[in-house]
């Protein structure tokens, strides 16, 4: 008979051990699993958030934009826009661009005057880069029109159409009004002059970062250059990767391609450079895995008491096993591989409970909005936990690793076991 | 509460004529009063030229304007970035209207203090239709020679507290009654903003200021410049002009 | 067997088997102890939060005159309280601190010499009574360069991070301009008497302190204040507290009452996110705890089933013996329950009076939002109680099974040898 089938053998016959020790390395991985999942759905909630919204994958503006951003300084804009996205899209690993203008104005009502953020967008290419169809929570997204607002000539009088603009939830509160109802933005001009555009509720959003929702509207990108005369001209210009793709590589390809399609000096940034709220979440990935630690020394106790007590409780078994000719050192892999066991249905089991949890619950999504209520981070008020091979199969290995490993400071001591002692009566 | 803001800038954007007056040992209410007199025309129509100075550079936008007595101003921009554009300025409130817009604008209270197209000037500085003497108490502090003319030195102290400048000075032609400089202080008598006549010249018999800077004293590389390049006075101009209906499309 | 012997008999036993009682208990130990310091840091974080906006930004309530609050971001000098001492000392008698605030908005301008470049930047100025301020607010202690202000002067004490922003120093002069509350325009020539770092991001970054009747002078208040502070709890809404006031304030026309919640709704302490989470980590704490407690105790009860054979044997009833094992469970638990929480107060004490700093790793990252990142803990009398408590319990009911199962074996089979 081998080692192994002795060990199974015996984790059958302790039933009571087994089930403890199995208990609590289970419990410790599901945990942990659950709580993994959870962190990379808030890491992951607010890289899309990040990247759907501010920086894109990566983002191309004009390099002196950064030192005066506080000021909003349009006119220090991208040039050739089309051109430059064109290019980007072209580009080996680029899922897909976007160009973007996003400035602050004003709407003026009675005595009020009500701050809101505008971002002239490719609705079309939006689509696309960052899913706007889901977040649209009333009337729709507005097709591209060929002409821009605005009268064709001095003897048109007809008067400017109404731009169609998605407006975040939260704004339509704040100006009172409805989808289908109307109002007008006065804002500063690439020019350093002024201008303002009356804009029609064509869409509702629900943007998933409060700041948005509750300040911000999406434009169609040609009204918006006329708005801060910017014929031509983007903001910024996003870009998307491909699931997989190389960042580096492809960020200095996409950088090229877009020196060569534009002549405005460009400050190219993978969105990870940029300083955003996401280093948060490095830090609390730090904090998740030292509570992670913590629950794994925890279940590590408990294996070592079992084991200590499963030693203690057969000494009279290693003593005859020693007495018929087995050295301590293979006494010692016995149990060891009787611990090794049963760290490993543990975590499995654990692992198992822990994904269906996690996995209902990536469904269902975990409601945070009352605790959120008043942080205003990049992060939406509902969470859904996300499995990955991060929260499972590292914990499971971690599991099963502190499951076997701890069970050697006990058995370990098996060696210093006199048979002749162990057979002796207590 | 409404809030009449009387700057000596709105006054002297819209009117820029003085009549020559024979000199005379003046109090300084009258001296104000020959100035203000000097500026009120039946009508006014000019076409002017601006120019912004920030710490980006510089920008020029032109504009064409017509008023009726103290109360009543139409500016329509003429310069490319913001042609159509126009500003209606009535006794206590101002109407913007935007091509690009459906719907006029009215700014009224805290919304004054918006500067027109990024200048020094803001829509308070333009508003108002009290004449200085009403609004200010006034004293003569003495002479004094500006760019080589000789100039009254003319104190205003606010009588109430609605007006956005405590205190200015002006220093008023001797011969001409036309202001040559000006210069606005906060209540701590901090100086906040200066303005400098100059250009002045004598067409079709009324003398006018054709080119006014206005420096933040604050903000260094911070100025706008306005020049009257052509104005008519007493000529027809009709009341509809200033309707709301004439503002929109 | 009397009582007294079985507790006796249970203690003797307890110390007989002492391995196997150091185990049990040190597992239950430990399992407390961290229990105690998670719920220690999440209620700090919590606190944390709200100290921060009570002590250096809104007070436990404010008194505001009617109207403001609706406008409160335009921090509008119209709306004034015009007879705040009344106010003050109706509150005063009644046993409420309260202090005077006059607040308002402006432009700092600061020039090239002494200052690194010109500069300008929008801030919020708090007009404050050097002499009582401390009554509600901390702001005094958090001076770390320069000194406190002095009533009267023409001196400001400045956010750390606004002074780091703009380069200044303690003596260099600032301009605000702002408007009175007539409408004039008004410049503040002020110097720079101090730096204060506070815990609260906001006031570090966009606060000016001025003596309340420096303000009162250039804003010609005459004698209005923009609001009254009051202090109390530091944790949760006052609602008592709240409400004496109103009762206090009844006679007194065109004021409001409102509480710190109200004022703070979009204000962001962005260090401290509110975790809901955290009862979970706690209930997977516990549990763990808990495992890790019953599987020693059903050890040890099981490996002693000859003892209790033998207990039998010698004509023990066999409540008797449950008493002795129970008793003896309980023992273990307050052993290591005892160990587990003095263990926890220990840390805590490190928790509460050192706190983890976790700025370092922020200056890394020399993130946009910069953190005052100190987490310090909380000492909550409950969460200890309850530890203990949880603690003997979970010992005792883990050991009601086995005990029972140990029991219902017959005495010659428990007498038999394994």
């Amino acid at each position: 008979m081998n080692l192994t089938q002795i060990a199974w053998r015996n984790i059958g016959r302790n039933r009571r051990r087994s089930v403890l020790s199995v208990t609590a390395t289970a419990v410790a991985t599901m945990s942990v699993v659950m709580l993994f999942s959870l962190l990379s759905g808030i890491a992951d909630d607010m890289a899309s958030n990040l990247t759907r919204f501010y920086t894109g994958e990566v983002r191309i503006r004009n390099e002196e934009f950064s030192t005066y951003e506080y000021l909003q300084p349009l006119h220090l804009s991208v040039d050739n826009a089309e051109a430059t996205v064109a290019a980007v899209e072209g580009t080996d690993g680029v899922a897909a661009a976007v160009p973007r203008i996003s400035g602050g104005g004003a709407v003026f009502q009675d005595d009020r005057r009500i701050a809101l953020l505008f971002t002239g967008v490719d609705f079309e290419r939006e689509r696309e880069f960052s899913n706007i169809d889901e977040i649209i929570a009333g009337g729709e997204i507005p097709v591209a029109s060929a002409e821009p607002a605005g009268p064709s000539g001095p003897s048109d009088t007809s008067g400017p159409r109404l731009v169609p603009a998605v407006v975040g939830a939260g704004v339509l509160d704040r100006l009172g009004i409805g989808l289908g109802d109307r109002f007008t933005l006065v804002t500063r001009t690439a020019m350093r002059g002024s201008n303002a555009m009356s804009f029609e509720v064509a869409g509702v959003a629900r943007f998933p970062v409060p700041a948005l929702n509750d300040a911000g509207f999406w434009a169609p990108l040609p009204d918006v250059q006329r708005l801060v005369r910017m014929d031509g001209e983007a903001g910024e210009v996003l870009a998307r990767m491909d699931r997989g793709a190389d960042e580096r590589a492809v960020t200095e390809a996409l950088a090229l391609s877009a020196r060569e399609a534009t002549s405005t000096p460009l400050e190219v940034k993978y969105w990870k450079e940029i300083e955003t709220t996401y280093s948060f979440i490095e830090m609390a990935q730090v904090i998740y895995s030292i509570m992670g630690l913590i629950f794994f020394i925890l279940a590590g106790t408990v294996i070592i008491n079992t084991t200590m007590m499963a030693i203690y409780e057969r000494k009279k078994e290693i003593g005859t096993l020693e007495a018929m000719g087995m050295t301590p050192r293979e006494v010692v892999r016995l149990f060891f591989t009787e611990s090794l066991f049963l760290a490993i249905l543990g975590a499995g089991a654990g692992l198992v409970v822990g994904v269906i949890f996690a996995s209902i619950l990536s469904r269902t999504g975990i409601d945070f909005t009352e605790a959120f209520r008043g942080v205003d981070m990049e992060i939406s008020p509902v969470l859904y936990p996300k499995i990955t091979p991060l929260s499972t199969v590292v914990v499971t290995a971690a599991s099963i690793a502190v499951g076997a490993i701890t069970s050697l400071f006990p058995t370990t001591r098996i060696t210093r076991i006199q048979p002749v002692e162990a057979l002796r009566d207590e | 509460m409404k809030r009449t803001a009387t700057g000596i800038i709105g006054v002297v954007i819209f009117a820029w004529t003085a009549l020559p007056v024979a000199a005379a040992d003046l109090t300084a209410e009258e001296i104000v009063e020959r100035l203000e007199s000097n500026q009120v025309q039946e009508t006014n129509h000019a076409t002017a030229t601006m120019v912004v100075r920030d710490r980006f550079g510089e920008r020029t936008s032109t504009m064409e304007s017509w008023s009726k007595g103290r109360d009543v101003t139409l500016i329509e921009f003429t310069s490319p970035a913001e042609r159509g554009q126009k500003v209606l300025r009535t006794e206590n409130e101002i109407y913007l209207f935007y091509p690009d817009a459906a719907e006029l604008i009215r700014l009224q209270g805290a919304a004054l203090r918006e500067s027109m197209l990024g200048s020094d000037i803001s829509y308070e500085d333009m508003t108002g239709g009290k004449t200085l003497l009403e609004t200010y108490r006034v004293e003569l502090l003495g002479e004094e020679t500006i760019h080589g003319h000789r100039c009254y030195k003319v104190g205003f102290e606010a009588r109430r507290r609605n007006a956005a400048y405590p205190r200015q000075t002006v220093w008023i032609d001797t011969e001409l009654f036309v202001a040559r400089r000006s210069e606005q202080y906060a209540l701590s008598g901090r100086l906040l903003k200066e303005i400098e006549m100059d250009r002045i010249e004598t067409i079709g018999g009324y003398t006018i200021a054709r080119r006014m800077i206005i420096s933040d004293a604050l903000k260094r590389n911070s100025s706008t410049e306005f020049t009257l390049d052509d104005v008519q006075f007493d000529i027809q101009v009709d009341d509809d002009l200033f309707s709301l209906e004439e503002l929109s499309w | 067997m009397n009582a007294r012997a079985g507790v006796a008999l249970a203690w003797k036993n307890l110390f007989r088997h002492g391995r196997r009682t150091i185990i049990t208990a040190s597992a239950l130990a430990f399992g407390l102890l961290v229990y105690i310091m998670a719920d220690s840091m999440l209620r700090g974080i919590e606190v944390d939060t709200e100290r921060n906006l009570i002590l250096y930004e809104t007070g436990a309530a404010q008194v505001l005159a009617e109207g403001y609050l609706e406008e409160r971001d335009l921090r509008p000098l119209r709306y004034a309280i015009e007879t705040p001492e009344e106010i003050e000392s109706a509150l005063e008698e009644s046993g409420i601190k309260a202090v005077a605030r006059t607040t308002f908005s402006g432009e700092l301008i600061v020039f090239q010499d002494p200052f690194p470049e010109d500069g300008s930047v929008q801030v919020t100025g708090y007009g404050i009574d050097p002499s009582d301020d401390g009554d509600v607010y901390r702001l005094e202690e958090t001076i770390t360069k320069g000194r406190f202000l002095e009533p009267g002067e023409d001196g400001a004490v400045l956010g750390g991070w606004l002074a780091e922003d703009i380069g200044a120093d303690v003596g260099y002069p600032i301009t605000i301009v702002t408007r009175t509350r007539g409408g004039f325009f008004q410049t503040l020539e002020l110097d720079v008497v101090g730096i204060a770092d506070t815990p609260n991001p906001i006031i570090n970054r966009y606060a000016v302190f001025v003596p309340i009747d420096t303000a009162d002078f250039y804003l010609q208040m005459e004698g209005a204040v923009t609001e009254i502070a009051v202090a109390g709890k530091l944790r949760g809404v006052d609602r008592a507290l709240t409400a004496q006031m109103e009762q206090e304030l009844a006679s007194f026309p065109g004021v409001d009452v409102v509480g710190w919640d109200r004022l703070a709704m979009d204000y962001v302490a962005i260090a401290q996110t509110k975790n809901s989470g955290s009862s979970t980590i706690l209930f997977f704490v516990f549990v763990i705890a808990a495992v890790g407690v019953s599987n020693t105790v059903l050890m040890s009860i099981l490996e002693r089933r000859r003892e209790i054979g033998m207990m039998r044997a010698m004509g023990l009833y066999d409540g008797e013996i449950r008493r002795l094992l129970l008793l003896e469970a309980a023992g273990i638990g307050v052993i290591g329950a005892g160990i587990g929480i003095a263990l926890g107060a220990v840390t805590n004490y490190f928790l509460v009076t050192n706190g983890i700093d976790y700025s370092f790793w922020l200056r890394d990252m020399d993130a946009g939002y910069r953190i005052t990142g100190v987490l310090r803990g909380v000492w909550n009398g409950d969460t200890f109680a309850s530890a203990f408590a949880a603690g003997v319990i979970i010992t005792v009911i883990t050991a009601m099974m086995p005990v029972r199962r140990a029991l219902r074996t017959t005495i010659v089979e428990s007498l038999r040898t394994d």
